[in-house]
């Protein structure tokens, strides 16, 4: 009998749709688009305010990565492409996205995104995406201050956990909760590398280690590795996480007490922050563009 | 920083292409040298194809100070490593071929990458301007790192060669010891002078020594000026220039054509400042880059340009061609030639001890001496006399020496309040590379300085 092949790695894809919110009556319809390594989102905002996202994987073609995040946030409403006034694209795929206005670099995004979202107050983001991590320093309007970015191996990524899910037949979004499911913390793996990391895996279990404890193991070096970047950069109240990440526990607990600071959650969703942050990079530059209009 | 360009808006209401033109802020034009000195480039490569029939001698090592010693015995030419590994590293593909040959004979991935594209180049008898690889007569060098004494003992044992080595002294601070480090190096001169003897069976001319002496410090003169030049703003020229132009000083001071084409290139760029001349007509900031850059990708300064950012220099380019002068509050001047410091060289001591002096006092070694003081110094200086507004590291892989105090010198510069940015990479191996997240770096880093992209037609 031949056993049926999971996914283990398949996160899931988000809707949202604000319905308190008439767009007709919105002077100001701004498009934002984040295509990642791992996933795109599209966000909505009207006149400065999210009335719809979709967050959803992203395929081997970008522009129509970049298409199908659209049309997914926009089936919820009767809000068509050509009613939106402004698009900003970003992230790594932002050169490929055919309707956009502008881009922006996914690091002046996710600090926007993150300062909307989370308030004013926040000062350092650590944006964990699906390929890199980065960790911001931002000022109270949500502008980069300084930034530093993980090399280019994917250990600590969205990337990396997919991986391990995969490995360890466990469904990603359950990877948190299990690797809390332990009698004593183990020390975390030691490689930096996705691919070591998955050997070592492998050698853990034969030596008897439990399936939570491994994971908990890949979590806390996936954590640490990441402090280590956000100590090189510096950490300030407050301090928040976006990316798809941010939504592991099992990773975005053992940060917070390695570094022994709190964090602001975003809602609603800590992985659309670029979008958003890209939205409203739309709408600074649609009302520019009205002005410079008369 | 004030930005005067005019945005010129078209009205149109909605749709994705709205056109819109930065207009340049200075008036530019190519330089008129730029020719002249890639000529003198491949010359000099050219000339190893056909030295064997033409009865030339060659020989090879690291850096450029060798030669100072060894044209006082004869014309001969000098197959200098780390240019020749860079030449490659701008080629992805020979680079490959190269570094692969040499990592298949056991070397590690992770070392100097200039030395893994010269010796697969030597393993697989390819030279890369042509022809079989260079065989060298024998290996003599002037060593600043570790990894310079084991690459020309590879190549000594390889062609069965005899080598010597002069080790110049970088320990420490450039100001520590220096009386002892210049004895301990003049000591060295005076032994690798008696081996070049026995090794080549001709006569040491002092009178050829001293003469190639008189050349060194006027090329590095000129070259020092011409980068004081690109304290004016707009800079005359970019970082890509300045890499490319310092070859001709770095490689063949000995000859007198480099002298006067640096006279004539210092005219050219003395004029483009008085006509405001710039080498990017959108200069809107001014990036100090560190390190050598990634040959294979020198779109990284165009991706600053973009955003109107004009590298206007870094050490390694200054440095690397030049010993500057630096007076008692720091700032640096074009070093004065031997007659402008009244020095009159009689004598083989006379001129050794010049050249003791001269390699130990070169600003470029603080990369090596394993000591952040002097190049954090040295960069708060640059970043003040040539008006910068903020740093760019590339963090090379490519090369442990000048690597090694690249981080410390990032948090000196961030502690001193200038903006930083850096981004990963390997100067000449491409495979240590990663294109998207490099644009990414330095296109984030170009926006946290207050840049826009600019609207070029």
């Amino acid at each position: 009998m031949v056993e049926e092949k999971k996914e283990y790695w398949r996160w899931t894809e988000g809707l949202y749709l604000n319905k308190d919110i008439d767009w007709r009556k919105a002077k100001s319809i701004t498009l934002g688009v984040d295509i990642g390594s791992v996933s795109t989102q599209a966000v909505v905002l009207t006149d400065g305010k999210i009335y719809c996202f979709a967050s959803i994987r992203t395929g081997s073609d970008s522009p129509d990565s970049a298409r199908k995040a659209v049309e997914s946030a926009l089936k919820q409403t009767d809000l068509k492409q050509e009613n939106i006034h402004y698009t900003v694209g970003t992230g790594y795929g932002r050169v490929n996205i055919p309707f956009a206005n502008k881009t922006v670099t996914e690091i002046a995004c996710h600090a926007r995104g993150a300062n909307y979202m989370g308030g004013p107050t926040i000062r350092t983001i650590l944006d964990m995406g699906g390929q890199d991590c980065k960790a911001i320093q931002c000022d109270e309007r949500g502008k980069v201050v300084q930034f530093l970015m993980n090399d280019k191996c994917a250990a600590g990524t969205g990337r990396g956990m997919e991986v391990i899910a995969n490995l360890m037949a466990v469904p990603i979004t359950d990877i948190g909760r299990l690797s809390f499911e332990i009698d004593k913390e183990p020390p975390p793996v030691s490689s930096t590398c996705v691919v070591f990391a998955k050997t070592e895996a492998i050698g853990l279990m034969r030596e008897g280690w439990t399936k939570n404890q491994v994971l908990a193991a890949y979590c806390s070096a996936m954590a640490h590795r990441v402090v280590t970047l956000l100590q090189r950069v510096g950490v300030n109240k407050d301090f928040t996480i976006t990316g798809g990440i941010a939504k592991n526990i099992g990773v975005t607990r053992r940060i917070l007490n390695e570094l022994k600071v709190d964090m602001v959650q975003l809602q609603p969703d800590p992985q659309i922050a670029g979008g958003v942050g890209a939205s409203l990079f739309a709408a600074d530059l649609l009302e520019k563009q009205r002005k410079a209009a008369g | 920083m004030e930005w005067v360009a005019t945005w010129v808006f078209l009205t149109h209401k909605w749709g994705p292409s709205v056109p819109k033109t930065t207009k340049a802020r200075y008036p530019t034009k190519p330089l008129e040298g730029w020719k002249h000195c890639k000529e003198l480039r491949l010359q000099h490569y050219k000339a190893f194809i056909t030295a064997r029939d033409e009865g030339k001698a060659i020989f090879t090592g690291s850096g450029d100070g060798s030669q100072i010693l060894v044209h006082a015995l004869h014309d001969s030419l000098f197959l200098s490593g780390e240019p020749y590994g860079a030449s490659i590293g701008g080629d992805p593909a020979a680079s490959d071929a190269f570094s692969e040959a040499c990592e298949a004979r056991g070397f590690a991935r992770d070392l100097d990458s200039y030395m893994r594209n010269y010796l697969g180049s030597m393993y697989l008898d390819r030279y890369y301007f042509g022809g079989p690889f260079p065989r060298p007569d024998f290996v003599f060098s002037f060593h600043v790192c570790d990894t310079h004494f084991k690459w020309y003992q590879i190549v000594a044992e390889h062609f069965n060669v005899p080598t010597f080595g002069i080790d110049i002294p970088v320990s420490g601070r450039l100001s520590d010891r220096r009386e002892s480090r210049q004895e301990y190096l003049a000591s060295q001169i005076y032994d690798g002078i008696e081996w070049l003897e026995k090794t080549t069976h001709r006569r040491f001319d002092d009178e050829r020594f001293i003469q190639v002496l008189h050349n060194l410090t006027e090329t590095e003169s000129l070259w020092g000026q011409i980068c004081i030049q690109n304290q004016a703003i707009p800079a005359p020229l970019d970082q890509r220039a300045l890499f490319t132009l310092y070859f001709p000083g770095f490689m063949l001071f000995y000859q007198p054509e480099t002298p006067a084409f640096y006279r004539e290139l210092l005219d050219e760029v003395k004029q483009r400042v008085k006509d405001g001349i710039a080498a990017w007509p959108y200069e809107r900031a001014r990036i100090l880059h560190d390190s050598q850059p990634p040959w294979h990708w020198m779109k990284v300064f165009r991706i600053m340009e973009q955003y109107g950012g004009v590298s206007v220099g870094s050490q390694y380019a200054f440095c690397g061609g030049c010993s500057f002068d630096v007076d008692d509050q720091g700032v640096w001047h074009a070093p004065k030639t031997i007659k402008e410091r009244g020095i009159v060289l009689q004598s083989r001591e006379d001129a050794v001890r010049f050249l003791a002096e001269w390699e130990v006092g070169r600003l470029m070694f603080s990369v090596f001496c394993g000591n952040a003081d002097d190049k954090n110094r040295q960069f708060l200086q640059m970043v003040k006399q040539w008006h910068c507004d903020g740093v760019m590291f590339h963090l090379n892989r490519g090369c442990e020496g000048v690597a090694q105090l690249q981080l410390e010198n990032r948090l000196a510069m961030i502690e001193a309040g200038i903006p930083v940015g850096s981004f990963e990479g390997n100067m000449a191996d491409h495979r240590e590379f990663d294109e998207a997240q490099t644009i990414d770096r330095i296109e984030s880093f170009m926006e946290s300085l207050g840049l826009t992209k600019l609207e070029l037609a």
